[in-house]
């Protein structure tokens, strides 16, 4: 009983899966906590459903110094102030490590090196061939999808009140009357294609529209949404 | 084991309670050995509507604390000896209500009944979800009207994440969509949802049409179930939407406006 006793049996209760999450990821450049306060409050405004109780990691690596700093706690505190669930840092040297774990969090893999740019920390860059989640059944009134490694594909239709986001494109080709958010971590290239558009609030980046705001011709129709510069742009398919 | 329904809407006032009360009757009346409770716990209707509020001695709410045995507290319906009613509490709430003890209640009744129906309360809170929670079945009730149909889609995800089969991984609860209170006239004058619309937003199987009628006041007020009154065209309609529930496949009436001749202009009806 070597490898097979981390597979669940019938007898056991519980079971040990890889679990693969994609997390937002604050990258800290320098210490300024006022500044940081600020961003954070504008980021959680733009998109908060996404934040709220959302998970986030931090990443030491391109702060100047690798020794100890004493805002770390203050920025955790900071993080959950805001709503957020601070899970670990990565990047962090060996005296950084020792504070991380002084406060309970946990030291995430070191990812690719973060390019220098003064842009926002969210990741927005996809991969070339996202995976796509796929959804077949009605999307009911109340419930949330979000396809948090690419795009959403949904045959069905998605009731008033539901809520579908994703990190890439969203294609629907049932009648689209709830929300619909893409690109919700940032990336501007992401689009909405609808079959049926008749959604009450439609959203690429953060920017958005309600339904109210849509032209009348657009109603019903087979469209595509894609953000042109902080305008939405609204195309007959 | 017996067959568990729930009859649930979301939204209040639609014909749950109505619907409740006709099911269970309808499927009495077929030889069927039924219970209806009222999980309404603190604003009970079921035993207004069933006509026996003046027999209520131990309710849902004593058999779960164990104050009272399940034979104490169901009451024997008088005009048929196969259906039975659970009364709801008037004086507690529905926090009274258990995952433990709602399933023991109906675990011991399955025992004695082939079918269970379960009256829900309106909303989503803990009363309506523990009437889900056991179901086999789901009655979802809904006006051709915009608040209820969007209340009931969102009764409908509900049903399909919250149930114990949802959460044990089994199939899911087998849904059906009862339309109430549809009036074919409001329609014609486009006041009124119809019939295809509002499938076409829910997407379920559609059990049943029930119109709008003055006999079901008239037989809420009598504390009879809807279904008894023959000549009335709910009442029949809740008929054929038993027979559809057990299988046969009619064709759903009531759905055009009548064209009234002479006689039925002069004396209504």
């Amino acid at each position: 009983m070597s490898d097979q006793s981390v597979r669940a049996d019938a007898a056991v209760s519980f079971d040990m899966k890889a679990g693969q999450f994609t997390l937002p990821t604050l990258v800290l450049r320098d210490l300024d906590t006022a500044a940081l306060d600020e961003f954070l409050a504008q980021q959680v405004a733009r998109l908060p459903a996404f934040f709220n109780q959302a998970p986030v990691a931090i990443d030491l690596s391109m702060l100047p110094s690798r020794e100890q700093f004493d805002e770390l706690p203050m920025i955790v505190g900071m993080l959950r102030g805001h709503g957020m669930i601070p899970l670990g840092v990565r990047g962090a040297s060996e005296q950084q490590r020792k504070q991380a774990l002084a406060l309970e969090l946990a030291l995430m893999p070191n990812g690719r090196k973060v390019a220098v740019k003064p842009a926002q920390p969210a990741p927005h860059a996809l991969p070339k061939c996202a995976e796509a989640l796929i959804v077949d059944k009605p999307v009911r009134s109340g419930q949330r999808i979000y396809a948090d490694a690419g795009d959403l594909i949904i045959t069905a239709g998605v009731g008033s009140g539901a809520e579908v986001m994703a990190e890439g494109h969203i294609h629907a080709y049932g009648p689209l009357r709830g929300r619909a958010m893409a690109g919700v971590s940032g990336n501007i290239d992401a689009r909405i294609f609808c079959r049926e558009l008749g959604a009450e609030l439609v959203s690429i980046a953060g920017r958005y529209r309600v339904s109210e705001n849509l032209e009348t011709r657009y109603r019903g129709r087979a469209v595509q949404i894609s953000l042109n510069g902080d305008a939405l742009k609204f195309e007959m398919l | 084991m017996a067959r568990i329904i729930v009859v649930t809407s979301g939204k209040g006032g639609v014909g749950k309670t109505t619907t409740s009360a006709a099911f269970a009757m309808g499927l009495a009346e077929r030889g069927l050995k039924t219970v209806v409770i009222d999980f309404d716990v603190g604003l009970r209707n079921l035993d207004l509507i069933m006509g026996c509020e003046r027999r209520v001695v131990f309710d849902f709410v004593n058999v779960i604390n164990g104050d009272a045995k399940v034979g104490q507290a169901l009451i024997k319906d008088k005009r048929n000896p196969n259906l039975f009613v659970l009364p709801a509490s008037q004086t507690r709430d529905k926090d009274a209500l258990t995952v433990e003890g709602v399933g023991r209640v109906l675990q011991e009744l399955g025992k004695e009944f082939e079918y269970i129906v379960c009256d829900s309360p309106a909303g989503i809170e803990r009363g309506a979800t523990m009437a889900m929670y056991f179901a086999d079945d789901a009655i979802v009730v809904s006006n051709p009207e915009v608040s209820s149909v969007r209340d009931s889609d969102r009764m409908i995800g509900i049903l399909a994440s919250k149930s114990r089969r949802a959460e044990q991984n089994q199939e899911g609860i087998r849904e059906y969509l009862l339309v109430t209170r549809y009036s074919p006239e409001r329609v014609e004058r486009g006041e009124m949802l119809a019939l295809e619309d509002v499938q076409e937003i829910l997407s379920l199987d559609l059990i049943g049409v029930i119109p709008e009628s003055p006999s079901v006041l008239n037989s809420s007020n009598a504390g009879v179930p809807v279904i008894l009154d023959r000549d009335s065209s709910a009442g029949q309609a809740y008929s054929d939407m038993v027979s559809r529930y057990l299988g046969d496949e009619l064709p759903h009436r009531f759905l055009d406006v009548e064209k009234k001749g002479l006689f039925g202009r002069l004396f209504g009806g």
